[in-house]
């Protein structure tokens, strides 16, 4: 006799993971510029609750992370757009590919000693109230140059890329 | 006695709470030696959960956290993706514990580009060390019952 197993992937699960994958994304990156990743270590349950929560109720549109250079000038700027749909792997369901932003840090330009950076997130629904997290302003990519990095990382319910934008 | 146990990581549970799963077992195992003091390793470990979850969401599918405790080596990963609902986890303590030694060590992984953030936890601390791990002890031969061995064939039957 045999027997099978099969599990269920809720959207709870999708958003756990891509909510995992876009904070470490987000460590590596600051590891990579050397900007201090104090801040983001400290708040990281509850920036990874409330990204979870939002990818869950499918109101995030994007993540952005701002790197303010102690000039003045935002760059470069991270943008981690969602897609409600998934971009599954053959069997594989649940994907990460650090490939292509590995393979971009490894060119990036380096940072202004002195910067800091800013996550914030942009909406596509209304999104529920989350702690720690207030309206603010993103800063203007108009004049900078974009560039499309790649797929980080697919579930069920959701996927998740990266673009750049610098000067 | 080389040991091993899985933690089941993300999706199955966040990076944070399988940081603290890990940290959970390792706290319950030592404080249980009467040669270390109770409270010291949770005060020890204390403050990592966010370098910590950084490293059990992406880096400790393919590397290990060793926890080297005389008489205990326990290599600890954290299994990720659709192959987290399927970890038989095994959090009782750490069979040995009893008599681990005070000067325990916990060696941490490289993990890329954070591993300025994991040197600056691991210096802080007297335990955490981002040097490699030695490799276990061989032990003589002996009859003994290994645990471990059991109940993985308990749970084939």
């Amino acid at each position: 006799m045999t027997g099978t197993h099969t599990t269920t992937y809720t959207t709870t699960h999708t958003a756990t993971y891509l909510a995992d994958l876009l904070m470490t994304s987000f460590a590596s990156i600051l590891g990579s510029l050397g900007i201090d990743s104090t801040q983001l270590y400290t708040g990281w349950a509850q920036d990874q609750s409330a990204i979870s929560a939002w990818i869950a109720e499918q109101s995030l549109e994007a993540v952005l992370l701002q790197c303010h250079q102690p000039s003045g000038v935002v760059s470069p700027i991270f943008r981690f757009p969602v897609r409600y749909t998934s971009l599954g792997k053959g069997d594989e369901v649940f994907v990460s590919d650090s490939t292509a932003l590995a393979k971009y840090q490894a060119k990036i330009a380096s940072v202004p000693r002195g910067t800091t950076f800013k996550l914030l997130c942009t909406f596509r629904l209304p999104r529920s109230e989350q702690p720690g997290w207030q309206a603010t302003t993103a800063a203007s990519t108009v004049g900078m140059t974009s560039r499309t990095i790649g797929t980080l990382g697919s579930a069920p319910h959701a996927s998740v890329s990266a673009q750049i934008y610098s000067r | 006695m080389k040991r091993q146990r899985s933690i089941a990581g993300t999706p199955f549970r966040t990076g944070f709470e399988s940081w603290s799963v890990l940290v959970d077992l390792v706290v319950r195992s030592l404080e249980s030696s009467r040669n270390i003091a109770a409270g010291s390793v949770a005060a020890e470990l204390g403050g990592m959960e966010g370098i910590g979850s950084a490293m059990a969401i992406s880096h400790l599918a393919a590397s290990r956290i060793v926890l080297v405790a005389e008489p205990l080596w326990v290599e600890f990963d954290v299994v990720t993706g659709e192959d987290a609902f399927d970890v038989d986890e095994d959090l009782s303590i750490i069979p040995g514990a009893a008599t681990a030694a005070a000067d325990w060590r916990l060696y941490l992984p490289s993990i890329g580009s954070m591993d300025e953030a994991l040197a600056a936890a691991a210096e802080s601390r007297s335990h955490v060390t981002v040097d490699a791990a030695p490799e276990p002890a061989v032990s003589s031969p002996a009859l003994g019952l290994d645990a471990d061995a059991l109940r993985r064939q308990e749970g084939a039957q």
